[in-house]
């Protein structure tokens, strides 16, 4: 008894975190650095459009798997750019740093 | 006024007085998106104070606190309760703002003051009337994971943000995030240029 019920507790978690998995992301915008500034960074997407996004001081940076600062933002890098539910810069990737 | 009559007008009034609560609480309705007053705070902390035992209240944390065992509870916790409570303790998921009561800062006295046997106890009987399920089966290898958790929980106020990073890739992911995130990496690598979905946000122009 105990252990179906663990069962169908696991399921339903399952379930839940699946299609809040879903939900939860606010979208993102992948394409190259046009500008980048304190205060928003603006994407070229592979449509031609430039899309611009507020960065806050919550904003993460990302080289690859290494965590970054704004500096690593270089213009014409490939980029892809998380959205919060504001629509703001959650998260900024780049590129992994070129070894030398 | 007789003593009768000052009965009856007193119990006039606060019939007025509940009917017209009610009656805006109805026009209102109740949402899981408001913060319990401070009333409702102190009488469900007094009632979950009250929930633990004794003698589960006085235990102390059985499992030695090591680096490794600090390790395995960050994964158990980014598996089973981040989704909730996010990575840091804080709470600050979609679940854990939306509840009611909202998922709890452990990072702040109210939690980091409970006793080891305390939090053992929320772990593993939950907290009735709230998000909080009870954890685990009732045997020694659950129960470690759960002394574990206790350990994390008192680790949450200094815990690192490589800690946390690390915990962020052992969150439970979809297959269709899997997907984004593969696709992500190919762009990232110089592959094919990938398009953007619409974002939701974004001031966009040309």
């Amino acid at each position: 008894m105990r252990k179906s019920t663990t069962v169908l507790l696991t399921l339903c978690l399952l379930l839940l975190a699946s299609g809040l998995a879903l939900a939860h992301g606010h979208g993102h915008v992948m394409g190259t650095v046009a500008a980048v500034s304190a205060g928003r960074i603006e994407v070229k997407t592979k449509e031609g459009k430039t899309v611009a996004v507020p960065l806050t001081a919550a904003t993460k940076y990302f080289q690859g798997h290494q965590q970054a600062t704004r500096s690593a933002v270089k213009i014409g890098e490939r980029v892809v750019v998380h959205l919060g539910a504001k629509g703001e810069a959650v998260e900024v990737r780049l590129p992994a740093a070129k070894k030398t | 006024m007789s003593r009768r009559g000052r009965f009856a007008l007193t119990a006039v009034v606060v019939l007025l007085l509940l009917s017209a609560g009610g009656l805006a609480l109805l026009r209102r309705g109740l949402s899981a998106r408001d913060e319990p007053g401070a009333i409702e705070r102190f009488v469900a902390r007094q009632a979950r104070h009250l929930a633990v035992p004794r003698e589960a209240r006085d235990l102390k944390n059985p499992l030695p606190l090591t680096p490794e065992l600090l390790a395995e509870a960050r994964a158990h916790f980014a598996d089973h309760c981040a989704l909730c409570h996010g990575n840091d303790g804080r709470g600050r998921t979609e679940i854990g703002r939306n509840l009611y009561p909202k998922a709890p800062d452990m990072t702040l006295a109210d939690t980091q003051k409970l006793s080891d046997g305390e939090l053992f106890f929320i772990i593993k009987n939950g907290v009735r009337l709230t998000g909080m399920p009870a954890w685990g089966a009732d045997t020694p290898e659950d129960d470690r994971s759960s002394w574990q958790l206790v350990h994390l929980i008192h680790h949450f106020p200094r815990i690192t943000a490589a800690e946390i990073r690390e915990m962020e890739a052992l969150n439970p992911v979809s297959p269709a995030e899997l997907r984004e995130r593969a696709e992500e990496e190919r762009f990232l690598e110089g592959g094919d240029e990938a398009s953007s979905p619409e974002p939701t946000h974004g001031h966009e122009h040309h």
